[in-house]
């Protein structure tokens, strides 16, 4: 009976102790991958700052007007030092998922591979929203002062409809891209931008079709000089 | 004689006394020109004949893609009279063509142009738009005397105009080159240019034409290559100028944006030379300066209205281009009654150097920073006028003088701000 016991113990004991000594260098990979994380992350960090820095990149979206919309959204610093940032959290999630791998639990089992395959979705969708802010707030700051030159009293409207444009299909390639319910963004999307389409030609046609003539023909030289063109400006 | 190939490969007509060399090179600008083409080219193989009849000379076409005729024409007039050269449709931006005074738009044609009268070796290089209708023979002596007999290396002609016109000219090409270079030059305003071949030599090897810069001003650069460069200019008064411009009217904001472009975009190549240049000199003057009557009143009402939208809408841009004191003094003109509108000389040269510096430093792209000037030119063109309707030209001289003079008091305010930023 004792020796039952006593085996009974000794068993229990060594397989914990074994279970532990599996577990801990995996722990220990855990620790290892999440202070390599920090490391690499840091590195990458620094690098991208002192990268962006040296292209001006900070001048280069101040001219494209990224800072106000980026303000807007409460986020006061560089963009140079957001870009970092995220690079920083891309990094060290990067080697936390490493991590959490090599702890080889089931319920982690095939994240990396789902992660990295994934990925490329991401980078394109980040590019797709860079490309789409970026030039929605430069066409809408070209058609503004267009507007304000031409003497358009709805300046400020018809700049802002450029931009939501612009916007609206940016972000409808960027769902697209990282595969967020494909079918209905598309139809959203289309019946959107068709009914603006649709309004705009009403509106020209019905609506505006004295002023769209006017300016047509103003552009052809048809039209009889006005008044406020007779100055020779140089 | 024989005739070597110029470079482009241009057609060489038969002529009576072809030369390899030529002392004068006339260069007729021209694009659909059938209706004016006959009046210019005989006006200039008789301003040839009376004027420089000793002196070998040729005709260069170049010719934009003329589907009407010109070139035809130019062919036939010339024939047996002057060596004639044509120098096929070249590739350049046509967005402008035919609607805006100068240059705009030939960069390609005058570059040939330069290129040829520097193969043929002439001492003056003429350049004559096919579009005047009121060229006249005198045109080529008061183009090319000064060149031929003095010396002279960049002719600009003046016009008879009456007092507002060529406001963006007076309020602000004109007083900011002359701060800037220190000679009081006109800016150009299109119809002819004397060149000497010196500089037509040193222009074809100038960076210019392949680079950006091309999208502005030609007629800026050639003057101020000529003044920080400080080559001999001079002016010269060409009568009155009537022109065939009959693309259709263009938006001011594109011919304001080129011009002042130009000037800014020359700060940064000849940084050293606007920075040392001194008490502006005056520029020796061929024929005698006429003003034309003033035809009915200027009309301000669009002007002020333009300038008031530009501070209601435009006022996040100019937040980023103006400094806090310079955007709260636009503001207080923005809230005066129309026949009170008042844009003081102070505040517009504290406008214009902080665009300079904005440029400089591209806080925005830089076509936007220049067309987003045009609602306050518009402003001071306004107050320009309100201050001088009750006057005669001499008045308006006089105003125009004065803002001069501010710009070039204001001069180190400019020159301060653009080294604290380069530093």
């Amino acid at each position: 009976m004792s020796d039952l016991w006593r085996d009974t113990m000794v068993a229990g004991f060594r397989d914990t102790i074994m279970q532990i000594l599996l577990v801990l260098p995996r722990l220990l990979a855990l620790l290892t991958f999440l202070a390599l994380g920090l490391v690499f992350a840091w590195l990458v960090k620094s690098l991208t700052v002192r990268l962006l820095t040296a292209f001006r990149f900070d001048r280069i979206c101040e001219r494209f007007g990224m800072n106000k919309p980026l303000a807007q959204a409460g986020i006061k610093q560089p963009v140079s030092v957001v870009v970092s940032r995220v690079l920083f959290w891309m990094v060290f999630l990067l080697f936390a998922f490493m991590g959490v791998d090599a702890v080889n639990l089931p319920a982690t089992a095939n994240l990396i591979s789902q992660i990295v395959s994934f990925l490329p979705n991401v980078l394109a969708a980040s590019l797709v929203l860079l490309i789409g802010v970026l030039s929605a707030n430069f066409f809408a700051e070209a058609a503004l002062i267009a507007a304000v030159n031409a003497q358009l009293q709805e300046a400020r409207i018809v700049a802002s409809l450029v931009r939501w444009g612009i916007l609206l299909f940016t972000f409808a390639m960027v769902l697209t891209q990282l595969g967020i319910a494909k079918e209905i963004v598309i139809s959203a999307f289309s019946i959107t931008f068709g009914g603006v389409v649709f309004a705009l030609a009403l509106a020209v046609g019905l609506g505006a079709r004295h002023l769209m003539k006017d300016a047509i023909e103003r552009r052809l030289g048809k039209h009889k000089e006005e008044k406020f063109d007779e100055l020779s400006h140089l | 004689m024989t005739d070597e190939p110029v470079p482009n490969e241009p057609r060489e007509q038969t002529v009576t006394k072809p030369a390899v060399t030529a002392e004068i090179v006339v260069g007729v600008l021209t694009l659909n020109n059938a209706g004016t083409i006959e009046h210019v080219v005989k006006g200039v193989l008789e301003g040839l004949r009376q004027f420089f009849s000793g002196a070998s000379v040729m005709i260069v076409n170049c010719d934009a893609g003329s589907q009407d005729g010109t070139v035809g024409m130019i062919e036939r007039l010339a024939a047996g009279q002057v060596p004639l050269r044509l120098i096929p449709a070249a590739a350049g931006s046509f967005s402008s063509m035919g609607t805006d005074p100068g240059l705009s738009g030939r960069e390609e044609d005058v570059r040939r142009l330069c290129e040829t009268a520097q193969h043929v070796q002439a001492k003056v290089c003429l350049i004559v738009e096919g579009n005047l209708r009121s060229f006249t023979p005198r045109w080529i002596e008061l183009l090319g005397r000064p060149i031929y007999q003095d010396e002279m290396d960049y002719v600009v002609p003046l016009f008879r105009r009456h007092r507002y016109e060529g406001t963006l000219v007076t309020n602000l090409l004109y007083p900011l080159m002359r701060a800037l270079y220190g000679k009081r030059l006109r800016y150009p305003s299109g119809g002819g240019y004397g060149l000497s071949g010196r500089l037509a030599r040193e222009l074809t090897k100038k960076p210019f034409w392949s680079q950006d810069a091309t999208r502005i001003s030609l007629d800026g650069w050639l003057t101020t290559v000529a003044l920080a460069e400080e080559y001999q200019v001079c002016h010269a008064f060409l009568g009155a100028k009537d022109q065939d411009l009959k693309l259709g009217s263009t938006d001011l904001a594109n011919v304001l944006a080129p011009a002042v472009g130009s000037i800014f975009h020359s700060m940064e190549d000849y940084e050293t030379a606007w920075e040392q240049a001194h008490a502006p000199v005056d520029v020796p003057l061929y024929g005698v300066v006429e003003y034309a009557p003033l035809t009915g009143p200027v009309h301000i009402g669009r002007m002020v209205s333009g300038v008031r939208q530009g501070i209601r809408d435009l006022l996040p841009l100019w937040e980023v281009i103006l400094s806090p004191e310079t955007l709260g003094s636009i503001l207080a003109i923005g809230i005066q009654e129309s026949d009170e509108f008042h844009f003081p000389s102070e505040l517009w040269v504290q406008v214009v150097y902080e665009f300079a510096l904005a440029y400089h430093d591209q806080v925005l792209h830089r076509e936007h920073i220049l067309k987003s000037l045009t609602p306050l030119y518009l402003g001071r063109t306004a107050s320009f006028v309100l201050d001088t309707q009750h006057g005669d030209t001499e008045q308006v001289e006089a105003a125009v003088e004065s803002l001069c003079l501010r710009f070039e008091a204001m001069k180190p305010y400019l020159r301060d701000r653009w080294r604290w930023r380069d530093e």
